[in-house]
């Protein structure tokens, strides 16, 4: 097979394995739920604006929890949708033809990362334009920063999905969604709590360099900096923690892949 | 065969991702600490923190668990009993007055980190500047001095004090009063219930030392939360025991190990030191505050940026006077006045430095 046509049948793999995840995405009405609630959100924005909610204090809270919102709904919807693929397609049986094709395991496990992330990173900037267009537009917030926080968001979600298929790997669903949102949620609390225990430790640099490992997904987490008026980043910052995302996903998509190359099925 | 050729593209994913991977922190490494408001303790980014709208509709919970401790604490000092925010912090660095008073946990921290004794030392009226905002909220009656420890009283004990009376009545609870409350029994109710005072009756404060656990856990979580540190220290250097000064010392060191540029910190550490009797080591402690707090104070002082506000001014001169006074009497007072005016030179506007080169100058 030549090099061009097997580029087009990786592709078309991606293809197909991305519009089975919209599909399923649609289908289990998760995106309807999360734009229902950022509909709820809208109609309190635009009631507050009516009402004459219009100060630069309230308009800075009702832009920080639109956008807020967007952050975790599609974090939730991430997670959700690539922690299953792999447990529901082994349960209902439909990973077998799947594979039949041939479709490679590695294509399996780049393709269904390649389609949440995507799923998310939609939901991330449509629920991001829903917040600002519903919302009064705060001054003194910086737009430079505000690009920056999309950039951000979408590594973090390409994080979070290749994490929550990892994990999906060999762990039961539900687990692997739990730890997954741990590690989201609460991963910066538990570094912070790793470390101060070793403080004047000499075990300390040590424990900082480990603690590392664990994802930090606050660092990719700037909404409340934009709407505190922060400045945008400087380059090499933002640069490192772009590249920050793209190592993490890159590990925990080489984990999956590994461990689905040994699973036996 | 087959197998092999195909999990070597795996293999060298893999190993691309975890040599990544591997060498992350040195990448993380990288990042300016602390460069935005999840990261930072300056009032101004504690502020933005707490001013996110998960923060303030979550109230307690906080996004930031440092802060929702450190709101826990305040709580337990007032007996359970929950106060409205009631000093704007911004508005008393600019009028210099208690009555325009930030949050109830913004006054506790006012109290606790304020010097009355260096105040004195400068001279300065109680009432010109805000730590003295306790000057201006309290008056001395018939209370137990038991219902003082939740302030700080650096350099004068409780028994100084044995007698406050708070009046607090500008300060509302969260509960409302039966006058102020549409929701008639279910109000009742919960004021029975629910710790509760009226706002006109004195706050009964707890014994601060059982807060202990509750600054370790919030340093724990946050150890860039430089207020839970001080506050921390403070109490345990409060219980005047050596075995509690060592441990006030030890928890600052831990504190200036996460933050190293929190001049205030050294400034604790000199206090405690002092206590201890360690006169040489306190006073570099002081000088290291100043130093760390010239520098990272802006030409304008208090009020050009939200950076520094009125409490780190008062911290720094706190500093510089425990060096001058230290060096007065642990060398001689014409050190003292060099001191001074190095001091002087390097912050020309600081007029509690001319004063109290006066005071040297005439001997007082």
């Amino acid at each position: 097979m030549s090099a061009s046509a097997s580029a087009v049948k990786s592709s078309a793999v991606m293809y197909w394995l991305c519009r089975g995840v919209f599909l399923e995405a649609v289908r289990r009405r998760e995106i309807s739920v999360v734009f229902l609630f950022m509909g709820l959100f809208i109609v309190g924005a635009i009631t507050a604006r009516f009402v004459g909610a219009e100060s630069n204090a309230a308009a800075a809270f009702i832009q920080n929890l639109g956008l807020s919102l967007a952050w975790i709904l599609s974090m939730i919807v991430t997670v959700l949708l690539a922690g299953r693929q792999f447990p529901d397609e082994l349960e209902q049986r439909s990973i077998y033809p799947l594979l039949a094709k041939p479709v490679a395991r590695r294509q399996y496990i780049l393709g269904k990362w390649l389609a949440t992330w995507l799923a998310g990173t939609a939901t991330v900037m449509a629920l991001n334009l829903l917040a600002l267009l519903a919302s009064p537009w705060p001054a003194g917030v910086s737009v430079s920063l505000l690009v920056q926080v999309f950039f951000l968001e979408m590594a973090a979600l390409s994080m979070a999905a290749a994490i929550s298929i990892a994990l999906s790997i060999r762990l039961p669903k539900a687990m692997a969604i739990v730890i997954a949102f741990l590690v989201i949620f609460a991963g910066s609390a538990l570094i912070n709590i790793i470390r101060s225990l070793f403080v004047l430790n000499p075990l300390q640099s040590a424990i900082e360099w480990i603690t590392n490992y664990i994802p930090g997904f606050s660092r990719l987490d700037l909404v409340n900096n934009f709407s505190a008026g922060e400045p945008g980043l400087a380059g090499y910052d933002f640069i490192i923690r772009i590249g920050y995302g793209a190592i993490v996903s890159l590990f925990a998509l080489g984990v999956a892949m590994m461990l689905l190359e040994r699973k036996p099925l | 065969m087959n197998a092999s050729r195909q999990s070597s593209p795996v293999k060298k994913i893999f190993i691309a991702g975890s040599a990544f991977f591997l060498l992350s922190p040195a990448l993380l490494s990288l990042l300016p600490s602390a460069t935005t408001s999840n990261e930072g303790d300056s009032p101004a980014q504690r502020q933005a923190r707490n001013a996110s709208a998960f923060a303030i509709m979550l109230g307690e919970f906080r996004t930031n668990l440092g802060d929702m401790l450190f709101v826990k604490t305040e709580r337990y000092l007032d007996s359970g009993v929950g106060y409205e925010p009631h000093i704007d912090e911004r508005a008393m660095a600019k009028t210099g007055s208690a009555d325009a008073a930030t949050s109830a946990g913004e006054m506790v921290l006012e109290n606790k980190l304020s010097s009355p004794e260096i105040n004195e030392a400068l001279s300065i009226k109680p009432g010109t500047v805000a730590s003295h905002a306790e000057e201006d909220n309290h008056d001395h009656a018939d209370d137990a001095a038991s219902d003082h420890e939740g302030h700080d009283h650096e350099g004068h004990d409780h028994s100084d004090h044995e007698g406050h009376d708070h009046d607090d009545s500008v300060v509302r609870t969260l509960i409302k009063t039966a006058d102020s409350d549409f929701r008639g029994f279910i109000g009742s109710l919960e004021r029975q219930v629910k710790p509760w005072r009226d706002p006109s009756d004195p706050h009964q404060h707890t014994a601060g030392t059982e807060l202990l656990p509750w600054y370790r856990l919030a340093t724990l979580s946050d150890p860039h939360n430089v207020r839970n540190y001080m506050i921390g220290a403070w109490w345990l250097k409060s219980m005047k025991t050596e075995e509690q000064r060592n441990e006030a010392l030890k928890y600052l060191n831990e504190g200036v190990a996460s933050n190293p540029n929190a001049y205030e910190l050294y400034l604790m550490q000199g206090y405690v030191l002092r206590d201890m009797g360690k006169l040489r080591e306190a006073r570099e402690k002081f000088r290291v505050s100043a130093d760390l707090a010239i520098t990272h104070r802006p030409p304008g002082g208090a009020d050009s940026t939200s950076e520094w506000d009125i409490t780190d001014d008062e911290q720094l001169a706190a500093a510089m006077t425990m060096d001058v006074m230290m060096t007065r009497d642990m060398e001689s007072t014409a050190t003292a006045i060099h001191v001074t005016h190095d001091y002087i030179k390097r912050i020309p506007t600081e007029g509690s430095l001319s004063r109290m080169l006066g005071q040297l100058q005439s001997g007082n």
